[in-house]
C-alpha cells in the first residue's frame, strides 16, 4: 500500500485503543430525534381512529367496484333477443317447428378486417376493374328466409322376443398323444 | 373552630419521573400514554443508537426508532417481564433495523448513494491541532475498516461502542451467548488494530 511509508507514527497502543473507542462511539453517536415522544404518541393516538375509518371505506369501495364490474359484464353480455335468431328448431319435437307465416329474420353481418397480404400488391392492368375496398365498419344487411323443416316422425323401436337356449357342453374325450416314431 | 378545606381542582397527575420502568409499563398497559411517553424519553437514545449501529444512517435510524416504539406499545400485552423492558425494546428495535437492512429498497439506496460520509471525531481537550488532525484521519480509517468487517463482528462492536448497555443486555438483543459476544468484540478489535498497524498506526 502506498500510504504505509508516509504515515506519521505518533500513536502508541494506548492511543490507538483510545482513538479506536472514540471512532466507534462516533459511529453510533446520537440521542435520536428530540420530538420522538410527541411523534410516537401522535401515531398511537391516530392508529385506532385510522383503522376504524379505513374498514368501512374499504368495504364501500369494494361494493362500488363489484357493482361497476357487474354492470359492465351485464352490458357486454348478449341479450336474449340477440340469441334467438340463431337458435335451431328442435328435431325431436315436431310441434316446435316454426309456423309458415313467421316473419323473415334480418341478419346483420359485420365484415372482419382483411389480413395483411404477405406479398406486395400486384400492379393492376389497364383492362382490369379497380379493386373496391370496403371500410372496416361496413355492414352488410341480408334478408334470410327461415328454413321450414318437416315434422320428423320417430318410429319407436320394437324388438322381437329372442329365445336363448342354455349352453351345454358335451363330454369331451382326450386321447393320449401318439409317441413319435424313430 | 376547625376550618375544613375541600379541594377545588382536579388532583395533580401522578408523576412519572421517579417511577421504575415496570411501573410505567403497568400504567401504559392500562392506557396511560403519558407513562409510555416517559418510557420513550428514557430509552430514546439507546433505541436510536442500536438502530444506527445496524443501519449506519441517521435518518433510517430515526424511522426505525419510531417504528420500534409503536410496535412496543402495540405488543405491550405480550411483554411478560422475563427480561428488562429496555432489553425487550432494544430487541424489537434491532430486529426491525435488521429487517430494514436486509430489504431490497435499503440496499438499492446504499448502492445509489454510496457509503455514508465519515463523521468527524470530536477533538479532545488540550490536544494540538496536528494531533487532532491525525486523530480525524485515523477515525476515517477506522470507520472504513469497521464497515468492511463481517456483520457478525461489526454488529457486536458497534452495539458495545457507547458503553451504555451491558454485555448481558447486548447478548440478549443479538440472541447469542454472552461468551460468544465477548469473543466477537475482542476479535473485531483485534482485526481493526491489526489493520491499523499495517496502515502505519500504533507501532511506535
Amino acid at each position: 500500500m502506498s500510504e504505509t511509508p508516509r504515515r506519521p507514527r505518533r500513536h502508541g497502543p494506548s492511543d490507538l485503543d483510545r482513538t479506536l473507542d472514540a471512532a466507534l462511539r462516533e459511529m453510533v453517536a446520537g440521542e435520536g430525534p428530540a420530538d420522538l415522544r410527541r411523534r410516537v404518541l401522535a401515531r398511537i393516538g391516530e392508529a385506532p381512529r385510522r383503522a376504524s375509518v379505513a374498514w368501512p371505506a374499504l368495504a364501500a369501495a369494494a361494493g362500488i367496484a363489484v357493482t361497476v364490474v357487474a354492470g359492465a359484464l351485464l352490458r357486454t353480455a348478449p341479450g336474449p333477443e340477440a340469441v334467438r335468431p340463431h337458435a335451431r328448431p328442435s328435431t325431436l319435437a315436431p310441434s316446435a317447428a316454426p309456423p309458415a307465416s313467421a316473419p323473415a329474420v334480418r341478419v346483420v353481418a359485420r365484415t372482419k378486417p382483411a389480413p395483411l397480404p404477405l406479398t406486395p400488391a400486384r400492379p393492376r392492368r389497364a383492362d382490369e376493374p379497380p379493386e373496391v375496398r370496403l371500410p372496416l365498419d361496413f355492414e352488410a344487411e341480408v334478408d334470410v328466409e327461415p328454413i321450414e323443416l318437416a315434422p320428423l316422425a320417430v318410429v319407436p323401436i320394437s324388438g322381437e322376443h329372442i329365445d336363448v337356449t342354455a349352453l351345454t357342453i358335451e363330454r369331451m374325450e382326450i386321447e393320449p398323444l401318439a409317441e413319435p416314431q424313430p | 373552630m376547625i376550618a375544613v378545606f375541600f379541594p377545588t381542582g382536579a388532583p395533580p397527575a401522578a408523576s412519572n419521573r421517579c417511577v421504575s420502568d415496570a411501573e410505567l409499563v403497568a400504567r401504559a398497559r392500562q392506557g396511560d400514554t403519558a407513562a409510555f411517553g416517559e418510557l420513550v424519553d428514557r430509552h430514546r437514545a439507546a433505541v436510536y443508537r442500536a438502530a444506527h449501529a445496524a443501519l449506519g444512517s441517521a435518518s433510517e435510524a430515526e424511522d426505525v426508532a419510531q417504528e420500534a416504539f409503536l410496535a412496543a406499545y402495540r405488543k405491550m400485552a405480550s411483554y411478560r417481564g422475563e427480561a428488562s423492558f429496555k432489553t425487550w425494546l432494544l430487541t424489537i428495535a434491532w430486529r426491525r433495523a435488521l429487517s430494514r437492512r436486509r430489504s431490497l429498497v435499503t440496499r438499492w439506496r446504499r448502492f445509489v448513494s454510496g457509503d455514508p460520509p465519515e463523521r468527524p471525531v470530536a477533538a479532545g481537550g488540550g490536544r494540538t491541532p496536528e494531533a487532532t488532525l491525525i486523530d480525524a484521519e485515523l477515525a476515517g480509517h477506522v470507520q472504513r475498516l469497521v464497515r468492511a468487517l463481517p456483520a457478525r463482528l461489526r454488529d457486536p462492536i458497534l452495539l458495545c461502542a457507547d458503553g451504555e448497555q451491558t454485555y448481558h443486555e447486548i447478548a440478549a438483543v443479538l440472541g447469542i451467548p454472552e461468551g460468544t459476544l465477548k469473543w466477537r468484540v475482542a476479535e473485531a478489535r483485534r482485526r481493526l488494530k491489526d489493520r491499523l498497524v499495517r496502515l502505519g498506526y500504533g507501532d511506535e
